[in-house]
């Protein structure tokens, strides 16, 4: 009767180690969330002049939780960082409404890159629009 | 026998590994340390106090964030506790935590205060010597479990903007956990060992904090001096939490282990209890060592009735 209870005790016990050292991963296959981008400015191929401000309005909407947002002005060509900006708050929905200045006084094609973080991880999407610095 | 001697013949420690795992940093490891309680006494209800806090360096969303990105996240909860048996073999915990949470980065702080999530917890005492007059070790085994649940507020807003899940005030899931009790005493020296398993649900917005697992092992002497009862206590602390999961995504940085050392003491009065313990990080791996945890401390007030 006494070695009955306590191989019941040492038991429950032993299952509440072991069921903490579980080696079962529970981690899945990432689903990754759908992520719908809608860039009302600046449109494709916009044309701009040096000091003209190019104004971003965006909005980000998601079926899960993003991490953050971003936006990156990069030169074509030798792809140089002209612009960005990061905004790190988790939600399902961001509006953007930014501005940037063109300092640029040579003719070139920019590409504004509009960025969602999805996780921590670097899982990253975007959407980009083409611009074009005309001085003429 | 005088009622003296029994004072501490049983003793019992229980942890309650709370899971306010940072769905950014990976804050996830945790323990709250009740303490050790007398049982010669049947009933107490009590308040006790915990501050924890973590130091987060965010990894880059981007490849062009150029500024590092830090927080502190600090964790403050006065909890009204208390236990209640309905018989000899049986003991009833109840936990009512009001928190303060704050994640102060570079650009703003960010707080939630109010009420958070209640437990309820049973212990069966499996078995006790703790009354036996001949017995020189007595022992004592409790085995218990219990659910935590959803009354903490998980949808706080700041500016529009949900708080991050870390700084609600609930993890708006139904939790249950596991533990087990044992206390070895030898006269005035004793030793507490302390395990205890917490499983998570997913809340309503697909975030399901990290199983965890908690232990701890202490040494305690029973000291006196007059009136007052003092009982010293030094040992050490472990706490481990797997990832978060955010709808069906591992949280890669989330989760980790985390050891304490402890060392405290409570002083008892009559039928008054007050304790304060310490805890210093010995070693500690948390979210991909984004986050670095920092040292602790707990207050705790009983009146035993």
């Amino acid at each position: 009767m006494k070695f009955n209870k306590l191989f019941v005790l040492s038991s429950l016990v032993g299952f509440v180690f072991l069921s903490a050292c579980d080696k079962k991963d529970d981690s899945t296959t990432p689903t990754l969330p759908i992520v719908t981008f809608q860039i009302d400015q600046p449109i494709e191929n916009q044309i701009f002049k040096k000091g003209d401000s190019i104004k971003i309005k965006a909005t980000i909407t998601s079926s899960a939780n993003l991490h953050g947002w971003g936006l990156a002005i990069n030169r074509n060509g030798d792809d140089s960082l002209c612009y960005s900006l990061v905004n790190h708050y988790h939600t399902n929905s961001y509006s953007i409404d930014q501005s940037w200045i063109n300092t640029l006084n040579q003719d070139t094609s920019l590409v504004l890159s509009v960025d969602a973080a999805i996780n921590h991880s670097g899982d990253v999407v975007s959407k980009k629009v083409q611009l074009k610095i005309s001085n003429w | 026998m005088k009622k003296t001697v029994f004072f501490i013949l049983v003793l019992n420690a229980i942890f309650f590994a709370k899971s306010y795992a940072c769905d950014v940093c990976g804050c996830s490891a945790g323990g709250n340390l009740m303490g050790i309680l007398p049982q010669f006494h049947n009933h107490f209800v009590g308040l006790r106090f915990s501050q924890r806090s973590f130091k987060t360096v965010h990894p880059p969303l981007f490849s062009y964030a150029t500024e590092k990105e830090t927080s502190v996240e600090t964790f403050q909860t006065m909890e009204l506790f208390g236990r209640y048996y309905p018989n000899p073999k049986l003991q009833i915990f109840g936990f009512v935590p009001v928190n303060l949470f704050s994640r102060q980065s570079n650009e703003k702080t960010l707080t939630a205060n109010g009420l958070g999530d209640v437990q309820l917890l049973a212990n069966y005492v499996v078995f006790n010597n703790a009354d036996s007059l001949e017995a020189p070790w007595k022992n004592t085994l409790l085995l218990g479990g219990g659910i935590k649940m959803p009354t903490g507020k998980v949808d706080m807003e700041s500016e529009g903007v949900l708080l991050p899940q870390i700084i609600q005030l609930g993890t708006g899931s139904w939790d249950w956990m596991a533990n087990a009790v044992y206390t070895l005493r030898f006269k005035k020296l004793g030793m507490n060992l302390d395990a205890s398993v917490k499983l998570n649900s997913e809340n309503k917005f697909g975030y399901r904090f990290g199983h965890r697992l908690s232990g701890s092992a202490r040494l305690f002497y029973w000291a006196r001096y007059k009136r007052f009862t003092f009982l010293p206590q030094v040992g050490a602390f472990f706490d481990a939490g797997k990832s978060d999961v955010l709808n069906e995504t591992t949280q890669i940085e989330t989760g980790g282990k985390l050891v304490l050392a402890t060392a405290g003491m409570d002083l008892y009065y009559k039928n008054y209890m007050m304790g304060f313990s310490f805890q210093p990080v010995v070693y500690q791996h948390l979210g991909l060592n984004y986050s670095t945890a920092r040292n602790r401390f707990n207050l705790t007030a009983i009146v035993l009735f």
